[in-house]
């Protein structure tokens, strides 16, 4: 192992081999497996109490794992202590240092590092730069916005050019206007150091605009690591497609060779996988269709229950014979707002086979 | 905030048996400390109230009295010296069975607080019992380690109250940024807790300062400590000279109480 | 390279929880040394005499009149303190919580100013106070009350008023924090909802002060059982309570068995009361608010 494998490199690939967390009976980690590429902004995403967070701390050495490996590039890691690692670290509630000013906060790795006064003046100076604080530095912590607290924690944490930068959900106690500017300015700073970026959040939409990847964690265990684009597209498992963007499942017949749903065959561009048992109705992949039914489309009888106008669409509900509730979008022009059929009318709705999704409950 | 404390559906009228009542309480408990002071500047062999004239003749005659003034000085050591013992161990303790999640710390954490349970008077024969085989009765080292032993829960609780107030992230950030345990604690963790050991020093030092029951048996004759000899000379007289010296402790008390009350202050002004 | 086995990460864990745990080892050390192992010797001495094992100490207790009579004073003068620290503290408490909070600030200031006065200072001031010439008399015949300067100090009332001024710091702040706690709202919606005001003081608030009164009447009844300065100098000699029987058996006659069995009888009393406050109120929550 040598040093500078720990020191100073941006962009250090990430291997993690079978790490177990657990407590008492609870595995909170699952044997986890995943590699990250040097430089990939990497997105943990769950529900809460997934084991995301505790992925983090693990791989922040704050969480010490049962078992397994986790390797920085060619360093084991895995039992080293966390001061040792390299990392920046941004925490949810930022966790400034209320008793030092803004520069001395963002001094603090450099001194711990006994860099000289002239390179620590310099590189606060950079990192102020990099968040767009330039002249915040004698600022106290509290005269800081919420905003501008969290870009400080970010200039903090790598400032000393750490190898890999961990964020865990940094963005949640913003507003949503604050909170979709930052996502842009970090994404942004991400692609300017090239550092290996861990960011956790339980908001899908954030893992869909920021990440190269996500991982999407349930129970201590990834449920399906992959492209946003893949991920919505091609969820593996009913977790995943209702977890990622909005989504109605309708149960296929069981024991059939071919997919049915209520006895009318399904449609699908390709073949399904043999446990498929649920077919995916995304809210903007479907829509209102006339009686006569075209061949590419699959076609679901209902009521409509509901419009609600939302400004840059509408959402219908429409309820089947069934009885289950399917939600879709419509824009907002004035040709289609006229368009709209009344409440309580029958109405039609079609999902073309080339959107029709059909997952496992489980992923193979 | 302010208005959602006080009721504005009864009136001040309705109330003002509670206030009166209140009132003579607050007399009851102020009154003992506003007497005292008075009887000390008095000239006279007796005491009287309120006095006939002023004078500094039991300040005088008490600084003059290499008794007094000796046993003032054995309680300003002993007390120093235990907020030196108990606080710094109080607060490795109390750091230590916050983050160790070891079942026993709990067990560990009611044996540090058992010294305030347990009555003074029992405390005080199993010492002297123990320092009696020891060769400590009567010295300086013996009456310390009992009294550290005293303020030891007081430091913990406070110092415990403190941690669970600050911010534990704050520290796992300090060593993501390259500060070892030690390092994030001395840094970024202590200074953010400064209130809390202030007020835990102070109260080591009134702890040991104004103890008496301990100091009966384990600190005797030459060295007596303050409130040892004040309690001795209240059995045989009950002279003028007592209210200067309780004058004189109840200003340095408060004087310390002060200088911890503006030190918060100077922490909280700092933060908003 | 391989996966860590368990057991090597497993040792690790363990190591830093048991360094975590070592920090508080002074603390202890300390605590162990100077007051578990000679309380443990003093609770082992009262089970034996010069002929090994016996109970005989413990039977003088129950059988001697006289100690008897001294464990009668004890709880009854710790109840009655106990009892009149509930009458004068709560409405004090009560009117403090309804205050706005500077004004409340204030008044706490005044249940403080005592607080940290020293103990022995206090007692002195209550000594001159109620001295047959004291300011109290003085005053009382000043007013025409009363004739004849009354025996207010060296018997019970003197011993009681003096504990009570000491003791009514411990029952005001625990009160004060349960009744700050209590939503306002609710006397408000009990109001609402029709009830007169002091019924909705009855039904609504007294009850959620409740678990303060207890723990406060708890505390203060204990720190009253092993009381000893205080009672000593007002008692002066006539007011006979355990904490002075322990002592006399300890200096005066050397017999550290009977002091021993005093001092355990005491002591087990005590934490048993002291058990029924955790599980009231916890401790840290009583400390850290006061």
């Amino acid at each position: 192992m040598t040093s500078d494998k720990q020191t100073g490199k941006a962009g250090v690939p990430i291997t993690i081999r079978q790490l177990v967390k657990t407590y008492g009976n609870y595995r909170a980690l699952d044997a986890l497996d995943l590699d990250i590429a040097g430089g990939e902004f990497l997105t943990l995403l769950g529900p809460s109490g997934s084991g995301k967070s505790t992925l983090l701390m693990a791989i922040a050495g704050f969480i010490r794992p049962d078992s397994g490996l986790l390797q920085f590039g060619a360093t084991d890691v895995t039992r080293l202590e966390p001061h040792r690692r390299n990392i920046g670290v941004v925490f949810q509630n930022y966790a400034l240092f209320p008793h030092m000013t803004v520069a001395q906060n963002v001094a603090y790795p450099l001194k711990l590092r006994n860099a000289d006064k002239s390179r620590i003046d310099e590189r606060v100076q950079w990192a102020l730069a990099l968040v767009k604080l330039e002249g915040f530095g004698d600022r106290s912590i509290h005269q800081l916005s919420g905003g501008q607290r969290q870009r400080v924690a970010l200039a903090r944490a790598v400032v000393f050019e750490p190898s890999v930068l961990l964020m865990d959900e940094p963005l949640s106690a913003l507003d949503k206007k604050l909170r979709e500017h930052m996502q842009i300015e970090i994404r942004r700073l991400h692609e300017k150091l090239g550092v290996t970026t861990i960011y956790v959040t339980h908001d899908q939409r954030e893992a869909l605009t920021m990440s190269d990847r996500i991982a999407v964690i349930n129970h201590g265990r990834f449920a399906q690591i992959g492209a946003p684009k893949a991920l919505y597209e091609k969820p593996a498992s009913r977790f995943v497609a209702e977890f990622i963007g909005d989504a109605t499942l309708l149960p296929l017949d069981a024991g059939q060779k071919q997919p049915t749903f209520r006895g009318r065959a399904v449609k699908t561009k390709e073949t399904p996988q043999d446990n498929a048992s649920y077919i995916v109705l995304r809210p903007e992949k479907i829509r209102l269709v006339g009686k006569e039914e075209d061949a590419g489309w699959n076609c679901f009888a209902g009521t409509l229950d509901d419009i609600v106008y939302q400004g840059e669409s509408v959402l219908l509900s429409v309820r089947l014979e069934g009885g289950e509730t399917l939600f879709l979008r419509q824009p907002t022009d004035q040709q289609s707002l006229a368009a709209l059929p009344q409440r309580n009318q029958p109405v039609e709705v079609g999902l073309h086979a080339n959107d029709t999704l059909i997952v496992p409950e489980e992923a193979a | 905030m302010m208005d959602m404390d006080s009721d504005p559906t009864v009136s001040h009228l309705r109330r003002l048996w509670l206030y009166l009542y209140c009132l003579a309480v607050a007399i009851f408990l102020l009154a003992p400390i506003l007497v005292v002071i008075p009887m000390s500047f008095s000239p006279s062999e007796f005491l009287e109230f309120p006095p006939s004239s002023l004078s500094l003749r039991w300040y005088q005659s008490l600084f003059n009295s290499p008794e007094w003034t000796g046993a003032a000085i054995i309680s300003l050591k002993a007390a120093v010296l235990t907020v030196l013992v108990a606080t710094p161990l109080g607060i490795a303790a109390a750091y230590g069975l916050q983050y160790s999640e070891m079942g026993i710390a709990k067990l560990v954490r009611s044996a540090l607080i058992i010294p305030l349970i347990v009555p003074v008077i029992i405390v005080a024969i199993g010492v002297f019992y123990l320092f009696a085989r020891l060769n400590l009765v009567n010295t300086l080292t013996g009456l310390v380690l009992a009294h550290s032993v005293l303020a030891l829960p007081f430091v913990i609780v406070v110092v415990s109250a403190g941690l669970q107030r600050f911010d534990i992230n704050q520290e796992l950030v300090a060593r993501s940024l390259g500060a070892s345990r030690v390092k994030a604690f001395m840094t970024v963790t202590l200074p953010q807790i400064r209130p809390s050991v202030m007020s835990a020093a102070l109260f080591a030092f009134i702890t040991s300062f104004d103890e008496v029951v301990v100091a009966l048996f384990v600190s005797r004759g030459p060295s007596s400590t303050l409130t040892r000899k004040m309690f001795t000379s209240l059995r045989d007289q009950v002279s003028p000279a007592i209210a200067a010296i309780s004058t004189i402790l109840i200003l340095t008390t408060f004087l310390l109480a002060l200088a911890a009350l503006a030190s918060a202050r100077g922490d909280k002004q700092q933060k908003s | 390279m391989a996966p860590h086995a368990a057991e090597a990460m497993e040792g690790d864990a363990r190591r830093e929880r048991l360094r975590l745990l070592a920090l508080s080892s002074p603390a202890f050390l300390l605590v162990l040394i100077v007051l578990l192992i000679p309380v443990g010797w003093l609770f082992f001495l009262s089970f034996v005499d010069k002929d090994g094992f016996t109970l005989s100490h413990y039977a003088r207790l129950w059988q001697n009149d006289a100690y008897f009579e001294i464990f009668r004073v004890t709880f009854l003068s710790s109840f009655l303190v106990t009892v009149l620290t509930v009458v004068l503290g709560y409405p004090l408490a009560y009117l403090l919580s309804q205050l706005p909070r500077r004004a409340a600030i204030i008044g706490l200031t005044v249940v403080l100013l005592p607080f940290w006065t020293s103990l022995l200072v206090r007692t002195y001031a209550w000594l001159v106070l109620l001295q047959r010439k004291g300011l109290v008399n003085s005053t009382l015949m000043s007013l025409g009350i009363i004739d004849e300067p009354l025996n207010l100090v060296y018997n019970m009332s003197g011993v009681v008023i003096g504990m009570v001024h000491i003791m009514l710091p411990f029952m005001v702040l625990p009160l004060y924090a349960t009744m700050r706690s209590i939503d306002p709202g609710l006397m408000r919606a009990a109001i609402s909802l029709g009830a007169p005001r002091h019924k909705a003081f009855f039904t609504i608030f007294a009850p959620l002060s409740l678990p303060g009164v207890i723990a406060g009447s708890l505390l203060v009844f204990i720190y009253c059982l092993g009381f000893y300065i205080t009672p000593q100098v007002l008692g002066g000699g006539r007011i006979n309570l355990v904490s002075m029987k322990i002592l006399e058996n300890a200096t005066i006659y050397s017999d550290w068995g009977a002091a021993s069995a005093l001092g355990v009888v005491l002591l087990v009393v005590t934490l048993l009361l002291f058990k029924a406050i955790q599980i009231i109120v916890p401790v840290d929550r009583l400390m850290g608010r006061s």
